[in-house]
């Protein structure tokens, strides 16, 4: 695994989280929507914390290995199951990548268009970024970065004169539920959490500190867009389908009568950020079943499943849907953030017993 | 079929390089019969009429002098050489031996003076300006440097203009770069290392840099891929740049060139090598990383604000110079809803009347421009002229009378030009990805210009040249050196500290000293 520091790790990260956030799928999520989600990103950093924390215990007695390595030395059967759960997982991040990507383009920005060349350019510029190396994106991220920040700024000044705080309204006006259910979904959706544990070992840095300051990076970002939405459309924007992106058509700058191309542009650039940092995930994993001289062709055939079954799954929507779902009970993330790493360390606690009989 | 494909392609790659074969007896010792010596020497050369040989008799020993016509200056071969050796003081009955003694130690036929053994290495001192001795009875030859070729002189350098500052820059011969590096750096520290390089032409090239700044293993890097360099002839500084670069066929270059020796020793200073190859004023830097191209030895000249604004400008010109007709064609293409009222009833009626889509018309539009550029630069002086008034008349005015293009284009065109010679060491990755943009744009837009942007700025990101990231210091980002990328601080500051290629964010050069 290349070597990155952690500012630059915790950046790529920060811009995968903020991807969900632009492209919100209708009809997906029952978080909490409108001022609720104010209260529900509260609960968001705590539980992300309290999620990590086992882990970070666990891994902290085993310095310079990451998590597949670490399940070698205790088994080659473990070092198998959990390269290839891993790699599952990172490639259905990179497809549900692709799909919300696709759908959002076809659905809102071009109507008329077919989602093949979208889904295929789109996969194919994520491999070529993969073939460069993780180094290459984590710098490249450092850049988009500094776009999004700039893109932010310029959406919300334009935006400044139409703001009324008439549209906030009491987080918990709906009771306390859902303002937990909305944190609770939040962390589910935050992949990210898993590649922590896989990247720890390879990061030049202190861990925690960027750890910490990711957490309430994306705490920041998403409560200062959902109060930017909220005090420009309302309680309007809880009806739409993509508000950030209405919030944007509604932006106006100097000459500039709409902002969304901006908006478009930048997060393009983050969703190839996010896909081909877990297309990269992927491949590592399967380079451990498989040989890291067949990377390449192991990229080739990770880019024609991403492409082929986000295709799919971009026609099939009800499965989409199902899927996603699925991935928003948390259980995919809660296996490899937090079973993976406790079943691991009994491993050995049970041959130790076993030696002694 | 593909296995007969594969088998043509690996004996292509089967065909290595060949160096030529030397000339029979080139490499053979010198003999001590002089008469032997000159047969075999006219014999190597063909007996070229460049060769010039007298002889002449020293202490009763006979010698002979070679030169290479018009390669030596004979005002100084007579004052140096003939007229010492004539006025000798050498007794009638003198043996070689002592005539090579007093050659060697009891006359100064010339500073630069070395023996040799080889007919290959005398035909290397004459063809470099060198009068070869070569004494009956011995089998050895005396050559003294006394250059005397014509070269240009010194002159504003024509690739790299500045308002303030030297106006020197490099010429032809290596030897006059090397003391105009010497004259700004008077120090011990300022190493020169000459090798030979090219097997048929051995070219001499010299590597410049700061023994006690540059990096040990950056050094032996540098020197280990020009060894490595299997060329027959090296006539230009370009010949040895994709030896240097990590991948040579990426956009951006990883070898910067200067003609100007104070850009050369400010950037040894930083713990660059520079390369000088004779016989071209244009050095090579390495490593060049990709804030280079839009630093300027003006920049260091100005005042602070004012650097700084240019700098902007520069960054400002790269990406309008490459974007702009791309993103134009691509909004009026597929996002006309995006210009401002007023900008848009302007761009349709002028495309109402044209007949060719926008993408069409950007890229002709642009390939004319290309052509008249590079016959501009081709054309003879006298007639150069005549490339400025065509281009006004058929771009500017003809082609939008006619209604071939529209005027936004032609302005369109007119800014992307202007921005494009404010970054002159960048033009030809700004050329290719200018028409790969405007094709990206005319057929998928904002999204598609998005995605070239991406893999752009991605396979900028992943250079590495000499082991310092192309993006450094912006990406992986370090706040010290950021001082001299988008802005340019006081002198009072940037003086403190030299900052050292080595020490950039994400570097694997060590900080080994020579």
């Amino acid at each position: 695994m290349p070597q990155i520091t952690v500012s630059q790790f915790f950046i790529m990260l920060f811009l995968c989280r903020s991807f969900s956030f632009f492209t919100i799928v209708p009809g997906l999520r029952e978080s909490a929507s409108g001022s609720a989600g104010l209260a529900s990103l509260v609960l968001f950093v705590v539980f992300s914390v309290l999620i990590m924390l086992p882990s970070f215990l666990i891994l902290r007695r085993q310095k310079g290995v990451g998590l597949i390595e670490f399940a070698y030395q205790r088994s080659q059967g473990a070092g198998f199951a959990c390269a290839t759960l891993f790699a599952l997982l990172a490639l259905s991040v990179a497809i549900d990548n692709v799909v919300h990507f696709a759908v959002f383009i076809t659905s809102a920005v071009y109507p008329n268009d077919s989602n093949v060349i979208f889904v295929v350019l789109f996969t194919l510029v994520a491999l070529y970024m993969v073939y460069l190396g993780l180094e290459s994106t984590a710098r490249f991220s450092g850049l988009a970065l500094i776009l999004l920040l700039g893109s932010l700024v310029m959406i919300v000044l334009s935006l400044a004169r139409e703001f009324d705080t008439v549209g906030l309204i009491s987080p918990f006006l709906g009771g306390v539920r859902p303002v937990v259910q909305g944190g609770a979904v939040t962390v589910n959706e935050s992949s990210e959490l898993m590649l922590v544990l896989l990247f720890i070992p390879y990061l030049k840095g202190n861990v925690k500190k960027g750890f910490l300051w990711w957490v309430l990076g994306v705490f920041a970002l998403l409560e200062g867009m959902i109060f930017v939405t909220l005090c420009t459309v309302g309680q309007y924007a809880v009806t739409q389908s993509y508000p950030l992106y209405a919030v944007a058509k509604m932006a106006r700058l100097f000459y500039f009568q709409r902002m969304d191309a901006v908006h478009m542009v930048i997060w393009t650039m983050i969703g190839l950020i996010k896909s081909a940092l877990y297309l990269f995930i992927a491949q590592r994993c399967l380079c451990f079943l498989f040989g890291a001289k067949r990377k390449n062709t192991i990229l080739l055939a990770l880019g024609g499943i991403t492409i082929l079954c986000s295709l799919l799954l971009a026609h099939y929507f009800t499965a989409y849907q199902a899927l996603y779902n699925f991935t928003l009970t948390g259980i995919p993330l809660y296996v490899a953030v937090l079973l993976v790493p406790v079943l691991l360390i009994l491993i050995p606690g049970r041959r130790r017993k076993e030696d002694k009989a | 079929m593909f296995s007969f494909l594969k088998k043509k392609v690996r004996q292509e790659k089967r065909r290595e390089y060949q160096p030529p074969s030397p000339v029979p007896g080139e490499n053979e010792r010198l003999v001590a019969s002089l008469s032997d010596n000159m047969i075999k020497i006219r014999g190597l050369c063909g007996n070229s009429s460049d060769l010039t040989d007298r002889r002449i008799a020293v202490g009763g020993v006979e010698m002979a002098v070679l030169i290479s016509e018009g390669m030596v200056s004979l005002a100084t071969f007579s004052e140096i050489m003939a007229e010492p050796l004539m006025n000798s003081g050498l007794g009638p009955d003198s043996t070689p031996q002592e005539v090579l003694q007093f050659t060697r130690t009891l006359s100064l036929l010339g500073m630069d003076q070395k023996e040799f053994y080889t007919y290959a290495e005398l035909f290397t001192f004459l063809d470099s300006g060198f009068a070869v001795l070569l004494i009956e009875g011995e089998a050895l030859g005396v050559a003294c440097g006394m250059q005397g070729f014509s070269f240009r002189s010194i002159s504003e350098p024509s690739s790299e203009v500045n308002v303030r500052g030297s106006r020197e820059g490099f010429v032809e011969p290596m030897r006059i770069n090397m003391t105009m590096i010497r004259r700004r750096i008077k120090s011990p520290a300022l190493r020169f290392e000459i090798m030979s390089c090219g097997v048929r032409s051995k070219t001499d090239i010299c590597l410049v840099y700061m023994s006690d700044t540059v990096s040990g293993s950056l050094l032996d890097k540098v020197r280990g891929r020009l060894r490595s360099a299997k060329l027959d002839v090296v006539l230009e500084s370009g010949y040895l740049e994709p030896f240097l670069e990590e991948g040579p066929l990426s956009l951006f270059p990883g070898v910067g060139t200067t003609e100007r020796p104070d850009t050369l020793v400010a950037k040894i200073c930083e713990g660059r090598v520079a390369v000088l190859v004779d016989g071209t004023p244009f050095a090579l830097i390495t490593p060049y990383l990709f804030n280079e191209n839009f630093q300027s030895i003006d920049d260091y000249t100005h005042r602070p604000y004012y650097a700084t604004f240019i700098r902007f400008l520069k960054y400002a010109a790269f990406f309008l110079t490459i974007l702009l007709p791309g993103a134009y064609v691509a909004l009026a293409t597929f996002d006309p809803e995006l210009f401002p009222n007023a900008l848009l009833f302007n761009i349709a009626t002028s495309e109402e009347s044209t007949p060719f889509p926008l993408m069409f018309e950007a890229l002709i539009i642009h390939f004319i421009y290309e052509l008249m550029r590079e016959a501009g630069l081709r054309l003879p002086r006298p007639i150069g002229h005549a490339v400025s008034i065509v281009g006004a008349l058929v771009i500017g005015d003809a082609a939008v009378t006619a209604g071939l293009i529209g005027a936004p284009m032609v302005m369109v065109v007119a800014v992307t030009a202007i921005s494009s010679f404010v970054i002159p060491t960048l033009y030809q990755s700004i050329t290719v990805l200018r028409f790969a943009f405007i094709l990206i744009g005319g057929t998928l837009g904002v999204f598609g210009i998005t995605l070239g942007l991406t893999a752009m700025l991605c396979n900028l990101c992943a250079k590495r040249p000499m082991g310092i990231p192309e993006t450094a210091p912006a990406s992986p980002f370090s706040a010290y050196p950021m001082r001299d990328i988008f802005t340019r601080v006081s002198w009072r500051t940037l003086g403190q500290q030299q900052l050292q290629v080595q020490d950039l964010p994400g570097s694997e050069v060590d900080d080994s000293r020579q």
